[in-house]
């Protein structure tokens, strides 16, 4: 077999790929463990935060009825 | 020879010309690019937005390295999924509440001068339907577009949340109730002697009038001023100068054998629509076709009424009187029946020749008001001037059409509106410095007031301007203080606008926002504030004024609370009042119009209610805004109605714009060509062109109350239109969704679209519809469906002839179905996400054409050639024979969408939450109006018509529950449910006793394209028009 025809270029791109995607694990494992997940944990309970405002109540006065008559399935 | 007769007939009918159907002038005249743009799919322009020439040149190799970085970034950014928030049931469950089974309570809803009985349905505390109460006796368990799209506007993100008030630097600023209170009191109490104005809208409680009358009390110099933009005063005075009685009597529309509406669109905004669609239906029962009434409207622009018309006449709208005295001329000549002066000035034949009128026609109405002398109605529109009422009453008097006038109910006013006359003086008043203090109690008069009233600089002159509205508006922006009110599903009230019962109005959920009840807030300024506010304090107040005022007099068996727990819970409360009776026709009114003549020149201008926006309060409504016209079929904006000639005379053609002039005031709006528009007639509908308004209404239209003025109504005779400046895009569904077609095909003649005859062909031949069906079918490539359908098998029967067109039905399939609203400019490419339509099909002249509707919704194929396509089965064929969508399958090819023959089809080409007006429909609040037994859709899905599959999945839960059989007529669709008519029937195909069976079943059933051999299953009830012969 000939190997003369092997682009070492294309050698370096591969190590290229998977050195960035070591790069993107370690992040993630970085960014998980302590102090960085602290941010993400705020940014959830912004959402909790914005929800209760419409919060719903039901009127405990109003009465409600099962038989919703004839045209009414 | 009896049997070669038959054979012969058989042929002739078979090959009898068809009528030529067309959907406007461009079809009608075969315009090349309609048939082109038919022949596609999706509108050209629909992939303008995706250039391949513009992608950057991007290595595949940099693209995936970068992808495994941000995957890992994004990775590190995701939380876990199940931790979207604490979601847990209710820790106090409230009692009756079954988490997941929805609630109904029955209440009101008032807008303009109707009241309507409804049903809210509610899910875990929020309402999420709207419709009528059943035990209402107006509307008997229906509802109109307006109060189904009512949901959305307690939603609407624009709605005012907190006080407001005007700084130093006319700002609004943020308040709270507390200051604005303290502030206002301090001006109510120290007002220097000047008047302080209420100005309402309709009163249509009597114990909100009862508020009112105690603040006229606690401070002396309140006056109230109540006025609607729509109203019933011509035709009231008109009455009481004729009977001597305040309110003109409700119709019997059930009984009349014979309808003659003038200008009159009682079945679109005239009067209640929904109980005037009931009656009038009645009487169109397939079941009883020798009973049909015959409905001849005269008007000027193609109205609702007009599009069911038997018989329809173009006549401008300033020639109603002299028609109605050249009809009395002619009636009182063959009745003999003696007029208080000569009418021979007023001759019919010579009328009908002066206004092009189809003398054949003219005969008929004639014919038919002398020969149902008695069963007959003819009805002025509430536009219409003075003197054209009592003509009108005068002729029913001879005709002895007073039989059809309710004696049992009749309309009830709580405050008479106010004259013209007192709403100038009110002007002058605060032009004079004597008005200190103006309230807008949910009112919009800067908007509504004719401009030359001076209203709005007269206001200036006020120091303290008080505004009570949901949302902003144009009089809340002139004004000092704007403070937010409930909507009506979270406000207590009651109602009477009929004799005979009083509605009742409970909120069924607690304000969403820092918002009062109007009524506590009067109620909190009589007494001063004195306490912190109590939000019960006008639930205590209302029942209070019941239990003092009502209950008394209704000798209830019950003790008060059981009356009004019981109360509540119907929603209504009978009581037995008697009726003053009208006494005998004076004939001295009629005398009066002795020298009365109606001059004609120029154009006519008339002004009259927009089918779903109304008078301008639903403008920020998304639904509403993108529901089609009834007639045009136009979104998002108001337009001129004018006539080809018309649009020949002016030099103008679609979209470009006109300049109409009435005395000193103008409008520059665009003109759409209405087949069937009389000449000379400008018909422009109002509630358009609001400068203050949310986002959604921002931008939309025309305002037409620029041509109100303080000395006229809504018809102007003496105006001028000449060609406008530049063009303006209306949108126009009527075009969209196109059947495929070939260059003069006689598509829907010769391929079975609309099938209709008359009542004569129908009783003659009752089989009439089935003679004219193709024989000859496609083949069917697959076999039957084996062991399928033998148990329950879904189906729909339309019956065309109680189908007004209103689109009621299509508004409530969008709630029920959290269903998109994708602003005008998606609409304008044929993206509207309506799953329902009102196809609407024009035949005979261009001028004069008579207009055949039809409700197209997805067929539910047996043999539906859109799941064959679809390469990854998301579209199936159920046992019961609903053609499924599975969302989550759906890649988006929309091949089913091309093959779909009936293009009923719809493809979410956004994620239109974030597409229409920069994410407005993504606010959080709006996430609280979709019905949660229906998935929400997103980008790249394709949708349709489900047949309410989660009204079914409830159906088939309760008879396992209850171990029994799925029962048909237990499921009610969304838009069966809606339509006031009961045009829509929905059932089990295979229950032969089934009431659906009928309807499924009849002779004049046929299917839509049945030559495609699909197999639909929805069948239509071929239309009859009750017409003098056997044509059409």
């Amino acid at each position: 077999m000939k190997f003369s025809n092997i682009n070492f270029e294309k050698k370096i791109e591969r190590k290229k790929f998977f050195t960035t995607v070591v790069v993107g694990i370690v992040t993630y494992a970085v960014l998980k463990s302590f102090p960085f997940n602290l941010f993400i944990k705020k940014k959830k309970n912004n959402k909790i935060e914005n929800h209760k405002k419409n919060m719903i109540k039901e009127n405990p006065l109003a009465v409600s009825r099962t038989n919703t008559g004839v045209n009414n399935g | 020879m009896a049997e070669a007769k038959d054979k012969m007939n058989k042929e002739e009918n078979s090959q009898k010309p068809d009528v030529n159907y067309w959907k406007s002038f461009a079809d009608l005249h075969n315009d090349p690019a309609l048939i082109e743009a038919s022949r596609h799919e999706f509108n050209e322009d629909v992939t303008d937005e995706f250039d391949p020439a513009k992608l950057s040149k991007f290595s595949r190799r940099k693209f995936l390295a970068l992808i495994g970085t941000s995957a890992a970034l994004a990775g590190a950014g995701c939380s876990d999924y199940r931790d979207k928030g604490e979601i847990v049931p209710y820790t106090k469950m409230p009692e009756d509440t079954v988490v997941g089974k929805p609630k109904y309570y029955a209440s009101t809803f008032n807008y303009s001068s109707q009241s309507h009985g409804i049903l809210i349905k509610t899910r875990e505390g929020r309402p999420v339907k709207v419709d009528g109460n059943p035990d209402h006796p107006v509307n008997k368990g229906k509802t109109n577009a307006i109060v189904q799209a009512s949901l959305l506007s307690l939603y609407d993100p624009d709605r005012l949340q907190y006080p407001i008030k005007k700084t130093n630097s006319s700002k609004f600023t943020k308040s709270t109730w507390k200051d604005v209170d303290s502030e206002i009191l301090d001006v109510l109490k120290s007002n220097s002697g000047k008047n302080i104005s209420i100005i309402t809208g309709n009163i249509h409680s009597p114990t909100t009038k009862k508020v009112l009358d105690d603040f006229a009390s606690k401070y002396p110099g309140t006056k109230i001023y109540s006025y609607e933009l729509f109203n019933e005063e011509i035709r009231n005075s008109a009455w009481k100068k004729c009977y001597g009685t305040d309110s003109y009597p409700l119709i019997k529309w059930n009984e009349a054998k014979v309808i003659v509406a003038l200008e009159s669109d009682f079945l679109g905004t005239d009067g209640n629509k929904v109980e005037n669609s009931r009656l009038f239906a009645e009487g169109r029962d397939v079941h009883n076709a020798k009973n049909f009434n015959r409905l001849y409207v005269v008007e000027g622009n193609m109205s609702l009424t007009g599009t069911n018309a038997d018989y329809r006449l173009r006549l401008r709208p300033d020639a109603q009187y002299n028609f109605v005295m050249s009809l009395l001329s002619e009636v009182s000549r063959r009745t003999g029946a003696g007029v208080p002066f000569n009418l021979s000035s007023f001759a019919l034949d010579k009328f009908a020749k002066a206004y092009s009128l189809d003398t054949k026609k003219i005969k008929h109405l004639i014919n038919d008001l002398v020969n149902n002398k008695g069963k007959s109605i003819v009805y002025a529109g509430r536009t219409l001037p003075e003197g054209v009422h009592i003509a009108v009453n005068y002729l029913n008097e001879i005709l002895g059409n007073k039989n059809l006038y309710r004696t049992d109910s009749s309309a009830f006013s709580n405050l008479t509106l106010s004259s013209r006359s007192e709403i100038e003086n009110l002007v002058s008043d605060m032009n004079e410095d004597k008005i200190g203090v103006v309230i807008h109690f949910d009112s919009d008069p800067v908007f509504q007031f004719p401009e030359d009233l001076g209203y709005t600089d007269a206001l200036k002159k006020v120091s303290t301007v008080i505004s009570l509205t949901e949302s902003i508006n144009d009089s809340s922006a002139a004004g000092n203080y704007t403070l937010p009110i409930n909507h009506a599903f979270e406000s207590w009230g009651d109602a009477k606008t009929r004799t005979g019962f009083y509605s009742l109005q409970q909120p069924v959920i607690a304000p969403i926002y820092d918002t009062r009840e109007k009524e506590a807030v009067l109620l909190n300024w009589i007494g001063e504030a004195k306490s912190d506010f109590n939000d019960t304090i006008y639930h205590e107040y209302l029942m209070k004024n019941w239990w003092e005022n009502i209950y008394p007099s209704l000798n209830s068996k019950f003790g008060f609370k059981e009356f009004w727990y019981g109360a509540l819970h119907d929603g209504i409360v009978s009581v037995s009042e008697s009726l003053n009776s009208f006494g005998s026709f004076n004939n001295s009114a009629f005398s009066k119009l002795k020298n009365l003549r109606a001059n004609q020149s120029g154009y006519a201008v008339i002004l009259s209610e927009h089918y779903s926006i109304g008078d301008g309060k639903f403008a920020n409504n998304g639904w509403l805004q993108e529901l089609p016209h009834p007639v045009s079929k136009i979104t998002w904006d108001n337009y001129a109605s004018i006539s080809k000639n018309t649009a020949k005379e002016l030099g103008v053609k679609n979209n470009d714009k006109i300049l109409v002039t009435v005395g000193k005031r103008s409008l520059e709006i665009p003109v759409f060509i209405q087949p069937g528009c009389a000449d000379n007639t400008i018909a422009i509908e109002t509630g358009y062109g609001r400068t203050v308004v949310g986002r959604v209404g921002e931008g939309t239209g025309f305002n037409a109350n620029v041509l109100f003025s303080k000395d006229s109504d809504w018809l102007f005779t003496t105006s001028s239109v000449k060609k406008g400046n530049g063009t303006y895009q209306l949108v126009s569904a009527q075009e969209h969704h196109l059947f495929d077609r070939s260059p003069n095909e006689n598509l829907l003649g010769e391929r079975e679209i609309i099938r209709e005859g008359t009542v004569k062909e129908y009783l003659e031949n009752p089989h009439f519809v089935s003679e004219m069906h193709e024989e000859e079918k496609v083949d069917q490539i697959y076999p039957k469906h084996p062991d399928w359908f033998t148990g329950v098998k879904w189906g729909m029967a339309i019956d065309l002839n109680k189908c007004t067109g209103c689109s009621d039905c299509v508004v409530a399939c969008t709630a029920e179905n959290n269903n998109p609203v994708v602003g005008k400019d998606q609409v304008a490419v044929g993206r509207e996400m309506q799953w329902l339509r009102v196809d609407a099909y024009y035949s005979g002249s261009e001028d004069d054409p008579i207009v055949s509707k039809q409700v197209m919704l997805c067929q539910h194929c047996d043999n539906a050639p859109c799941e064959n396509v679809c390469p990854v089965a998301a579209t199936t064929h159920s046992k019961d024979g609903l053609n499924q969508m599975v969302y989550n399958r759906c890649v988006g090819t929309r091949y089913c969408s091309n093959n779909c023959p009936y293009k009923v089809r719809r493809f979410n080409f956004f994620n239109f939450r974030d597409h229409f007006r920069d994410g407005f429909q993504q606010e959080g609040i709006l996430d609280l109006v979709y019905n949660p037994e229906v998935t929400v859709r997103s980008r790249g899905v394709m949708e349709k018509c489900t047949f309410c599959i989660q009204r079914i999945a409830t159906e088939r839960e309760n008879a396992i529950r209850e171990n029994r059989e799925v029962i048909g007529s237990n499921v009610h669709t969304a838009c069966q449910d809606a339509c006031g008519t009961n045009a829509i029937h929905f059932g089990d195909i295979n229950n032969k006793n089934a009431e659906f069976y009928k309807y499924r079943n009849h002779e004049l059933g046929y299917y839509v394209l049945e030559k495609l051999n699909v197999k639909p299953n929805v069948t239509y009830l071929a239309k009859l028009r009750n017409t003098h012969s056997e044509k059409i």
